[in-house]
């Protein structure tokens, strides 16, 4: 019995009368890819712009829409770019274009979601459209099998995961506080029964579970403060605010990161030398009191300019941890073999290195996202964050410390809302730890 | 001279970092502020400034300005730090030191006299009841908002006790001014002042419970890290060939552990206590700000708020060098703790 070379779809020749469809696809991405690159770029450039317009002292005064959309501008230009890349490949029909297109498109939605503009909702639709294409009879049929062909072995470890977090207690315990926490404060609006900075004058310092002196008012579940605000309430907006910082933060990081340490680990020599000589600097400053500097540097203390500060203290940790990765991998087997069949450096960083150091990513980035709440939270207790009244938990505890032998719920609950949250990511950063490590993983 | 050389070598690797250190916070302070302030006071009259700027070369470029901080920083002047009525920076950090460093201290002996101790119960009775909540404890303590912490204890430990009358921690300052009036420092570590230059027992014995809050407090951290580090290094050695050998000789449970097993568990455990000092120097700042401390982290806070330029720079320099010698210290002794590493 002979084993029959099996063909895969992207090795079938195309049929003609579907090329019309791919033309279309082709067509819709390069716009797609166009318009992402110039609304990130605007994003970017404006708000780097304007900032440093105010820095130098002119008075000007930015539009709304572009206050501190430099780092989402920033990703979606990238993003803009590789599409203008996918879309320049998709005319050789090499697999690599359609998968590629599913992911970027899907995740350039996303980010222009995240803008929070009108504009970026419709952009987001129109990226979509791609997307859909991919779906057409004639052009699915060319990619789709593949596809599914190369994803079964990583649905089937995705499951072995699964099955391995759910055996274990704490990891379990972790994920359904942070899935809570984010459902709570996405759906904030309407869970909580007052507003963020809705101020109650005649409920002053009310303990946990008092009602309101205003009839016709919902129950202060956690109490007020010394301002009349409902804690519970504040607890949930704050934690918009305060998952989004950590979250940007984190993810900022990560790129940044990545992109240095992977360059500077595959190519090595000079560079290489230099960037670990930068993070050895920035290992050796006490973190908080560089990020404070930092936000005194950028003119004016909010929530923005403390996440840029913790995304210029935290990226070395990455490049580090990316670095070594790098190291470890450049050397091997695979590597060369790319190498051998002629894939270009980008592409074997990109495609071949990078996924392979992505699990310690993932697990230090669990753990640093509760780490970059603490601190960001830290940094808004004494005073580098939002003006007072700002839904904040940092903010919560700084302002309730005044008067917390009077109420001291109000110091209490944002606190304990802070400790919940760093220690379900510490749970499971720690449990996934384990759970993807290859060593460990024995079937 | 292997040792000798290898310090040497580390010396010199060390110095690009603490220049890096020095120049990065040397632009960024002068982005925080207008360096004119370190000069000139609310009684200067606004004639004198163009004097002022020109003596002290503010009107040459930002890159001579440099050359000039420098030139002055190797010959002793740090400047002068506006927040503190204008005295020398280097004469606050000799009179703030000794409180920072004197609550890092008894920080550090608390995380690691109840760290290691834990971290072995957790290790020998793995995936036993106390084992997990060992492991709680301390994963708590790498997610505990310090800050919080801190209220939390002063609420409970100092209020609440004090309103029920009964004897309570102190709630802040390093000793009780209105009793001890009489009381100057003189080498600034108050335990050693109290005992050696005051002989007052009563006075150490309230500076010790000044310490023990914010203590406790900055050390839970570091605790935390101790922890988990000695339980994962110990579970390592536990497997290695040897100790089924001592067990096999028929030693006792506890020969093997505390004889043969502690030993090798505790060179990772020194490396992470001597980096963990750089995290006690950034956790000071928060726990200093909560209980009224005199010490360097909320001089530093202070600082960067009034934007007082000369004590951001010296500050920074200050943890720089403290970080730096810790790591050197660390190397050396894990070295000595592990002779099969070679120096080179």
């Amino acid at each position: 019995m002979t084993e029959e070379y099996h063909l895969r779809s992207d090795e079938i020749p195309i049929d003609p009368s579907t090329v019309g469809q791919f033309r279309v696809l082709w067509f819709l991405e390069l716009v797609v890819s166009i318009m992402l690159t110039i609304l990130g770029g605007i994003l970017f450039v404006g708000d780097v712009t304007y900032s440093i317009i105010e820095r130098l002292g002119y008075p000007v005064v930015p539009p709304d829409w572009i206050i501190g959309k430099f780092a989402i501008g920033f990703a979606i230009a990238v993003l803009g770019l590789i599409a203008v890349r996918i879309a320049a490949a998709l005319e050789n029909y090499e697999m690599w274009t359609f998968s590629a297109l599913l992911y970027v498109n899907l995740i350039s939605a996303g980010s222009l979601i995240l803008t929070e503009l009108s504009t970026g909702l419709y952009a987001a639709v129109f990226v979509l459209v791609p997307v859909v294409l991919l779906f057409l009879p004639g052009v699915k049929s060319y990619w789709w099998e593949t596809f599914v062909e190369d994803m079964v072995p990583r649905l089937r470890e995705f499951r072995y995961s699964m099955h391995l977090v759910r055996k274990s207690p704490l990891v379990v315990v972790g994920i359904v506080i942070i899935v809570a926490f984010v459902i709570l404060a996405l759906l904030a609006p309407w869970v909580a029964p007052y507003g963020p900075e809705e101020r109650i004058w005649a409920d002053t310092n009310l303990p946990p579970g008092s009602p309101s002196n205003v009839p016709g008012n919902p129950v202060h579940y956690w109490g007020t403060d010394n301002s009349g605000g409902d804690v519970f309430s504040r607890i949930l907006y704050g934690a918009q605010v305060d998952l989004r910082v950590a979250i940007t933060v984190v993810i900022v990081a990560i790129v940044i990161g990545t992109f240095l340490g992977a360059v500077s680990g595959y190519y090595g020599g000079k560079l290489d030398e230099l960037l670990m000589r930068v993070t050895d600097v920035f290992f050796a400053f006490p973190g908080l009191i560089l990020a404070m500097a930092i936000v005194m540097a950028l003119g004016s203390r909010s929530l923005e300019n403390i996440s840029v500060a913790l995304m210029v203290t935290w990226w070395p940790t990455y490049a580090r941890l990316v670095r070594g990765q790098v190291l470890l991998e450049r050397e091997k087997l695979y590597v060369e073999a790319a190498r051998s069949v002629g894939a270009s450096d980008a592409r074997i960083l990109i495609y071949h290195i990078i996924p392979n150091t992505i699990q310690p990513i993932i697990v230090q980035a669990t753990m640093d996202t509760g780490a970059v709440l603490l601190v960001a939270a830290g940094l808004s207790f004494i005073g580098f964050g939002p003006p007072a009244g700002i839904a904040e938990w940092g903010l919560m505890i700084a302002k309730g410390q005044e008067y917390f032998s009077i109420s001291p719920w109000a110091v209490f609950f944002p606190g304990f809302a802070i400790l919940l949250v760093s220690l379900a990511l510490n749970l499971v950063g720690d449990g996934i730890r384990d759970i993807l490590d290859p060593k460990l993983r024995r079937r | 001279m292997r040792l000798r050389d290898f310090i040497i070598r580390r010396i010199l690797l060390a110095i690009p970092v603490v220049f890096g250190v020095l120049t990065i916070t040397w632009f960024l302070s002068h982005m925080v502020g207008d360096p004119v302030v370190m000069y000139i006071n609310t009684n200067t009259p606004a004639s004198a400034i163009p004097g002022i700027i020109r003596s002290h070369g503010l009107d040459q470029p930002p890159h001579i300005q440099y050359f000039i901080y420098l030139n002055n920083l190797f010959h002793g002047d740090w400047g002068e730090s506006t927040s503190m009525s204008f005295r020398p920076v280097t004469e606050v950090i000799a009179q703030r030191f000794p409180a920072t460093i004197e609550l890092a201290l008894v920080a550090m002996v608390f995380a690691v006299l109840l760290g290691i101790p834990l971290g072995i119960i957790s290790a020998t009775r793995k995936d036993q009841m106390i084992d997990h909540f060992t492991r709680i404890f301390s994963l708590a303590g790498v997610s505990m908002p310090i800050f919080w912490f801190a209220i939390m204890l002063k609420y409970v430990l100092y209020y609440q006790l004090a309103i029920m009358g009964l004897p309570h921690l102190p709630g802040g300052y390093r000793y009780d001014s209105n009793r001890f009036y009489w009381f100057q420092y003189t080498t600034g570590f108050i335990l050693i002042d109290s005992l050696v230059y005051a002989h007052s027992i009563p006075l150490f014995v309230d500076a010790l419970t000044h310490l023990v809050m914010p203590g406790f407090c900055l050390g839970y951290l570091t605790m935390a890290i101790i922890t988990r580090m000695m339980r994962s290094s110990m579970l390592e050695v536990l497997r290695e060939d040897y100790i089924t050998l001592a067990r096999a000789k028929g030693l006792s449970e506890k020969v093997v552990i505390y004889r043969h097993a502690l030993r090798n568990a505790l060179i990772p455990t020194v490396t992470v206590i001597g980096l963990a000092f750089g995290g006690l120097m950034t956790g000071a700042v928060l726990t200093e700000t909560i209980f009224q401390w005199h010490g360097l982290g909320q001089w530093a806070v202070s600082a960067i708020l009034s934007a007082d330029l000369a004590a951001i720079n010296g500050f920074t320099l200050l943890v720089a060098l403290i970080f730096v010698t810790a790591n050197l210290i660390v190397d050396l002794v894990y070295g000595t703790l592990d002779p099969r590493i070679r120096f080179g």
